[in-house]
């Protein structure tokens, strides 16, 4: 029972979900409307399993005093003292949940973190230059096409640059590649998807206990 | 005190220091500045090495972010969608209100449809309940049943017969390229058979890497004339061979292993493109954020 | 009387005569400012058509129109009335620009159709005078479609995918093993796991930073139950850093059930799944974090990720751990290439579980996959061969809309 009741759910609302795809009555489609509104219900609910992980684990490790267990305490209290005031008073534009917590910490950290991403792609381009093997060499080549077709010495060099770079990228092999991928993605895709709904795949439901 | 931490507590010292005689608290936006170009530095240091301050920085931006999700979730999700107007039918309106109207097919009342998330909600939150932890894979399961059922059927209809349907194109392009076709096809004969019967069983030797070579350059020359003089037959021929190296029933041997190459090579073309375009992109983010820094520092001097 | 008689008629003729050639002369000075102007007066569109609208939900009623013959320069567009009764007042449903013939009833419409009430429909041309009024047309009812006939295609990818995998099903269960080539990622996890345990610190496996509704998270949580085993099995701990809540329970899950497949259920410990943020590089950075303290050696990034994969698959390269990914998001495949040891492409990535556990049910869908592939391929050739000779017939059969 602690098993069957939710592979008969998964089945369930698996099985509705693909026959709606096929059916355009009104009714039918109002059902599938309300099933998508309740799963972004049930995943705001669990913000409270996530936070309650995070405090757990912190904590714990705060108590027993753990490596780095100050920051920890940092965790914590940047959480419930941003989560208090935001309760409280909201999330609108004007409040000072956004206007000091969210535009002063969250968005430069989160911006730098992204700004990182230059420094770490010149490491890896120069990973992928180092060319080894035929596989290296064809990605190392067409990137350097690539990226020479897009800025202006590269048409100074060959005014043909930019054009091939086009070329690489929009009618020759990149669509190709990525189109070979995106069918045979899609075909793991929708065997996963079957055996989720037929409960071939049932592991990530524990073992009934 | 351990040296290292007299070390960065003198840094802090000094930090607030400069603060306070550049005038960083004297209005909101020095302080604004101030605090984002510090954080910023903070991340930064973690490219040189892990320390404190990359610690510290990153353990707040944790606890913030967790925060600001988990408020936003409630505040935007789950109080006007869920526990308002749920507390308003049961309690507000009573039985008339819950049993108001009807969902298509008459199956359930509105104000029970609207109860039926929470419950559903309040299951997934028994997890917290060590004894009735086993319930919340009812609350699971419904998740990963309408997530299966709605991604079968729209990578059914994007990503597969989307795709097919983009690739089916005409392979010659006019009556008139199909003479052009056959003088392709005559070479790309005559180099194939070159190979097998001249490069391959060369010896070593500067004669032999010299004809290797040669050999080579003309058959990419060739093969890079064909791609655009044929461009559907490329792409036609590309996708098939892409498929076949996702082909997993057949050992890639023989003929089956040659197309199966040219498949990789394909989407080792396809990974440089992707590679190539992005670094541009990635740069213009740093730029930014440079950008932002030297607003600071102009300030601070 | 005899007289009077007489003379009524007469004077009912007259007075009829006097009012037509009043209203003509009333219209005269119209038509007469109209015809000086060269402009004739506006004539109502023909041909209207009131339908229930094809292959909807059965709120929706469609109406169709020719312009009015001869010329409209002055012409702005069309109104469109409607009544539940001919002889009702037809009221304002929509209006439209001169270009547009068409007119559909929707439900987002102020004046809504309701399923199966019948309903008269006029379409007025106007211009800046006035307006040309047609006929009504009608009844006309909406019925709902119940099943969309240009889905087909993809109804009988279905059938066919199913079929395929009841029959390789059939073969495995009469015992017949079914051969899948060997893919270096997959069967270099047991390899990563064991340089792990040798080297005495921890697995790190994340799965992606999607959500569960992700089909590639759900594939990554099932994998991680095989992981989760070898780990057990090795007596290794195993790291799992999430982005998000929902994932959270069922990792737990996961890893628990891998650590009791491996009859180790005692080892599993709980503080190692660990919700970090639903913000990606929040995520990102309390992941390089444990990648540098705790010292992980291999690395699994299996899943669906964004721009945060670079960050990773470097920092992880840049800690000397070996490191497996796998993912289905094209753009995010070359940083992996680059920087990982190994890379699961796309479908390689949702065959793991079938390969890791040789699950004779689990290679069914495998093989329906390849069988699949096969019916794609002779499409394409098939395909593109009548494209050449001018035939569309296959394209348009896989046109949904």
């Amino acid at each position: 029972m602690k098993r069957q009741i939710p592979l008969l759910i998964t089945f369930f609302f698996g099985i509705f979900m693909i026959i709606q795809y096929f059916i355009p009555h009104h009714g039918v489609n109002e059902w599938g409307g309300r099933f998508q509104g309740w799963t972004i219900i049930v995943l705001a609910f669990a913000y409270v399993l996530g936070v309650a992980n995070v405090l757990r684990i912190s904590l714990e490790k705060v108590y027993r005093k753990e490596a780095d267990w100050p920051f920890k305490l940092v965790t914590c209290i940047s959480l419930v003292l941003m989560m208090g005031i935001g309760l409280v008073e909201g999330v609108g534009e004007d409040t000072f949940f956004v206007r000091r917590l969210y535009n002063q910490l969250y968005v430069p950290m989160g911006a730098t973190m992204y700004s990182t991403l230059a420094f770490f792609i010149a490491s890896a381009a120069y990973r992928a230059f180092r060319i080894r093997t035929w596989h290296a060499a064809l990605l190392a080549v067409t990137a350097m096409l690539v990226m020479i077709g897009r800025i202006p010495i590269g048409q100074g060099i060959w005014s043909g640059f930019p054009r091939l770079s086009d070329w690489i990228m929009f009618e020759g092999p990149n669509m190709v590649g990525q189109r070979a991928i995106l069918i045979g993605a899609a075909l793991g895709a929708i065997s996963t998807g079957l055996k989720m709904v037929f409960g071939i795949e049932r592991s990530y439901l524990g073992s009934g206990d | 005190m351990a040296p290292r931490n007299f070390i960065i507590l003198a840094i802090i010292a000094a930090v607030i220091l400069v603060m306070l005689f550049t005038g960083a608290f004297s209005d909101f936006q020095s302080l604004k500045l101030w605090v984002g170009a510090l954080l910023t530095l903070m991340i930064f240091s973690f490219l040189y090495k892990d320390n404190p301050f990359y610690k510290f920085a990153e353990h707040l931006f944790v606890g913030v972010s967790a925060a600001y999700w988990m408020t936003k979730g409630i505040q935007t999700t789950l109080w006007p969608n869920c526990l308002r107007p749920v507390l308003l039918d049961w309690f507000q309106g009573g039985a008339a209100s819950v049993a108001a109207d009807h969902l298509p097919f008459g199956v359930l009342p509105y104000g029970v449809a609207r109860v039926i998330p929470a419950v559903f909600g309040l299951i997934l939150l028994t997890r917290l309940i060590g004894p009735i932890g086993w319930l919340s894979r009812w609350a699971m399961a419904f998740i990963i049943g309408y997530a299966a059922g709605t991604n079968f059927t729209r990578y059914l209809q994007s990503d597969f017969v989307g795709q097919i349907y983009n690739t089916l194109l005409p392979v010659v392009n006019g009556p008139g390229a199909f003479g052009v076709f056959v003088a392709y096809a005559v070479i790309a004969a005559a180099l194939i058979l070159a190979y097998r019967f001249l490069i391959a069983g060369l010896q070593r030797g500067a004669g032999a890497v010299t004809t290797r070579s040669i050999f080579w350059i003309a058959t990419v020359v060739f093969v890079l004339l064909f791609a655009t003089k044929f461009p559907n037959l490329t792409v036609v021929t590309g996708v098939i061979c892409g498929l076949i190296y996702f082909f997993f029933s057949v050992e890639h041997k023989g003929l089956f292993g040659w197309t199966s190459r040219i498949g990789i090579y394909m989407l080792m073309l396809a990974f440089g493109a992707t590679f190539g375009y992005t670094v541009m992109a990635r740069i213009s983010l740093l730029i930014g954020r440079m950008s932002d820094l030297g607003t600071w520092l102009g300030r601070v001097f | 009387m005899r007289s009077m008689q007489f003379s009524m008629p007469k004077a009912c003729a007259a007075l009829c005569l006097v009012l037509s050639a009043f209203s003509g002369s009333l219209a005269e000075p119209i038509l007469g400012d109209q015809q000086a102007a060269g402009v004739r007066a506006l004539l109502p569109p023909r041909d209207v058509q009131a339908m229930d609208t094809p292959r909807d939900g059965g709120l929706s009623l469609t109406i169709r129109w020719q312009p009015p013959s001869g010329e409209e320069a002055g012409l702005l567009g069309y109104r469109i009335y409607r009544a539940d009764s001919p002889n009702w007042e037809f009221r304002l449903v929509g209006q439209v620009d001169r270009n547009t013939m068409e007119y559909q009833n929707i439900p987002n419409d102020s004046i809504k159709v309701q399923m199966g009430k019948e309903y008269y429909y006029k379409v007025a041309a106007y211009d800046s005078l006035g307006e040309a009024m047609s006929e009504a047309v009608g009844p006309v009812k909406s019925r709902p479609t119940w099943f969309d006939i240009h889905r087909l295609p993809i109804l009988v990818a279905i059938v066919l995918f199913f079929g395929s995998v009841l029959v390789f099903f059939r073969i495995t269960k009469r015992g017949k093993g079914l051969f899948i080539r060997r893919i270096a990622g997959i069967a270099a996890m047991e390899e990563a796991v064991g340089r792990a345990t040798e080297l005495g610190r921890p697995v790190l496996y994340v799965p992606g930073i999607m959500d569960v509704d992700n089909i590639q998270t759900i594939a990554s949580m099932v994998i991680l139950v095989d992981v989760a085993k070898l780990a057990a099995q090795y007596d290794v701990p195993i790291i799992v850093p999430l982005n998000r809540a929902f994932v959270v329970p069922m990792a737990e899950e996961s890893v628990r059930q891998g650590f009791l497949n491996a009859g180790r259920p005692d080892s599993y410990d709980p503080d190692n799944v660990r919700y970090l943020s639903d913000e990606q590089f929040a995520f990102t950075a309390g992941v390089n974090g444990i990648m540098v303290r705790e010292k992980t050696a291999a690395h699994f990034f299996l899943g669906a990720f964004f721009a945060e994969s670079l960050i990773l698959s470097e920092m992880g390269f840049s800690t000397g751990a070996i490191q497996i990914a796998g993912t289905a998001n094209i753009h995010q495949l070359p940083f992996f290439v680059v920087a990982c040891d190994y890379t699961l492409i796309g479908e390689e990535f949702y065959a793991a579980t079938a390969y890791i556990s040789k699950d004779p049910q689990l290679l069914g869908p495998l093989k329906g996959a390849d069988f699949m592939k096969v019916v794609i391929m002779a499409l394409l050739v098939v395909g593109s061969l009548l494209e050449l000779f001018g035939v569309h017939w296959l394209t348009g059969l896989l046109t949904l809309s």
